[in-house]
């Protein structure tokens, strides 16, 4: 996985925002998910479509961390999810 | 709708599978079992009674385990199934007691233990009445969110009832894995049949609170308390638990929900009452 990584919602992945907040269900385990702040706007850009790269200068752009640091947290943050099976490459 | 039939008694016949999911108690005592047998639901409550439910949660079968009393079955199927299988027919269902308040009603949801029924029957001897002590079943309307009446009769631990009940109220026979005593609705403890609009839900929290505070809950605290206090047949059924998933959201969203903490002593039960009325006044005229 890299920053040209463009990873998808598979189908057995629901999600809804609730206030701020996204909540996440996977089907498959029935395991529900709640991702807010920083990881509220990454799962947002990855399901709009962005690659990890382009999620990275949202995240930095909008809460003023530099780009090398987003870009390392926005790449653990999708490596966990798609552990969980929540996105898939 | 659900089709309810008594059998007669048998025993718990060992079952080959292995349950799907499990009620337990705290101190690991199993209360419920969940199994599939062929294309029904097979639900065991441990030397009270098996239930059958149909695939589509339309039908239960009730099987009681010899010398267990009609009342002990009767509750079961009240209390627990009808809203795991309505539940299992798309319809919300959630561990909650309801009360009227002027224009409509609340719900305090909770686990067991946290004071659901103390409050409802609280409520009920006091210019009020309750539509359910344990189970909130929600039908969706147009104009919001309405919660439906269930049975007429509450539970309350013994210190409970010694507190808050006189010889005005019946007591109706205790059933048989519970020492709480069941008190009948009538007029001195009074009961709704109506369906009312459901104007908010509290959940109930510390019982080391040293006043009535409430905390409005946004978000996924507001999220999870729904999701965390709702029946569910079938957590293994995909199709189920997408619904689930929405209906939560539905009503997550459009019931006002706090977090209600309060001193558990009787004697403050007069300004719970009074601060959940307010409460409840206020959401439909916001300052």
């Amino acid at each position: 996985m890299n920053l040209d990584t463009q990873l998808s919602i598979p189908p057995q992945v629901m999600s809804r925002l609730v206030g701020d907040e996204t909540v996440l269900l996977n089907l498959s385990s029935g395991i529900y998910f709640g991702v807010d702040g920083v990881a509220q706007r990454i799962w947002e850009s990855v399901a709009e479509g962005h690659s990890l790269g382009q999620a990275a200068a949202t995240i930095a752009a909008e809460f003023e961390v530099d780009e090398e640091r987003a870009q390392a947290d926005v790449v653990e943050f999708a490596n966990d999810l798609v552990e969980r099976g929540l996105l898939i490459e | 709708m659900i089709r309810y039939e008594k059998r007669s008694a048998r025993m718990q016949a060992a079952l080959d599978a292995e349950p799907f999911h499990r009620y337990t108690f705290e101190d690991g005592t199993v209360w419920t079992e969940f199994y599939r047998s062929g294309d029904v639901y097979l639900l065991r409550f441990p030397d009270l009674a098996d239930f059958e439910v149909s695939a589509d949660g339309t039908v239960v079968v009730s099987h009681p385990v010899e010398d267990v009393d009609d009342a002990t079955v009767e509750h079961l199927y009240v209390n627990q199934l009808v809203p795991l299988a309505l539940s299992r027919q798309g319809r919300p269902a959630f561990h909650a007691s309801v009360v009227t308040v002027p224009g409509g009603a609340v719900a305090f949801l909770g686990k067991t233990g946290m004071g659901k029924s103390t409050l409802a029957a609280s409520f009920a001897l006091h210019d009020a009445a309750f539509l359910t002590d344990d189970a909130l079943i929600i039908e969706e309307a147009k104009d919001g969110c309405r919660a439906l009446p269930s049975h007429a009769s509450l539970r309350l631990w013994e210190d409970s009832v010694d507190a808050l009940v006189d010889e005005r109220v019946a007591k109706a026979s205790a059933i048989s894995y519970s020492t709480k005593a069941r008190l009948l609705a009538g007029d001195a403890l009074a009961y709704s049949e109506e369906s009312q609009p459901l104007l908010a839900a509290f959940v109930l929290e510390s019982a080391d609170a040293s006043d009535v505070t409430f905390r409005e809950l946004s978000g996924l605290d507001r999220y999870m308390a729904w999701l965390g206090n709702s029946f569910l047949l079938d957590i293994e059924d995909h199709e189920l638990l997408a619904q689930h998933f929405e209906w939560t959201h539905r009503i997550s969203g459009a019931v006002p929900t706090f977090a209600l903490d309060y001193p558990r002593d009787y004697g403050m039960l007069p300004d719970v009452r009074r601060a959940v009325r307010q409460r409840a006044a206020a959401i439909g005229n916001p300052t």
